[in-house]
């Protein structure tokens, strides 16, 4: 999926569905590692996922404004 | 999920909201074609919401999004260290806290008497807001609320309403 692909410009079925439907297959689950990532602040200062769960558990909710 | 967040801050917890790519693009707020697009609609949505838990953007192609999973409202949990904990498909803050309280009271607990976690799945409850979700689609713009209905014509709340009627 690249960028384009990832950022479509129209709500559409199946490509939405098909992330319903595999997400309980999905991988990543209860009992594994959590992936590193990098993110951007409000300040664009970049922060690294890890740093979230260093000193006690971290809750990530993801969405967007739409 | 502020107020829960609040609640739990002083136990260490850190609660983030991770901006993805926009679920329902429209006319007021598009598909996000540059970095700086998706900055401008991350402030906005912090602005609207009024949020009160830390907001980090993804990158542009959604590299964390993808790797979590894709969903466009889910939430995890990770544990102290970086073990996953908790994964929703949806946000449901009444399930997102029962699991941190219990995971917490084992970790706590552990040194006391022995325990050992384990791996379950489980279906649970979140509430649904019909008449916000079509206000938010709006708020995108009319496109966003036309191809929704376009798309999943069942969840039409007419259609809903005639097939009450016929029983099905």
């Amino acid at each position: 999926m690249n960028t384009e692909a990832y950022n479509y410009p129209h709500f559409d079925l199946p490509g939405e569905s098909k992330a319903l439907e595999d997400f309980p297959g999905f991988p990543l689950r209860p009992g594994e590692r959590a992936p590193e990532g990098v993110l951007e602040q409000l300040d664009e200062e970049e922060l690294n996922l890890s740093s979230l769960w260093k000193k006690g558990p971290a809750i990530l909710e993801f969405g967007s404004l739409t | 999920m502020d107020e829960m967040a609040e609640r739990w801050a002083d136990r260490a917890v850190s609660s983030v909201f991770i901006y993805t790519r926009e679920a329902h693009p429209g006319e007021h707020y598009p598909h996000h074609d540059s970095m700086s697009r998706k900055r401008e609609h991350a402030r906005a949505f912090h602005d609207l919401t009024g949020l009160r838990r830390p907001l980090l953007v993804d990158s542009l192609d959604g590299k964390v999004h993808r790797a979590w999973g894709l969903m466009p409202n889910m939430t995890w949990i990770v544990a102290q260290g970086g073990l996953v904990v908790y994964k929703g498909a949806w946000t449901g803050p009444e399930d997102i806290e029962e699991c941190l309280q219990q995971w917490l009271k084992g970790w706590q607990e552990r040194r006391q008497r022995p325990q050992a976690p384990f791996y379950t799945e489980r279906l649970s409850w979140r509430a649904r807001d019909e008449e916000a979700f079509n206000d938010g689609l709006r708020r995108a713009g009319q496109r966003a609320l036309d191809e929704f209905y376009e798309t999943l014509p069942a969840h039409h709340p007419d259609r809903a309403g005639r097939s009450k009627e016929k029983g099905q």
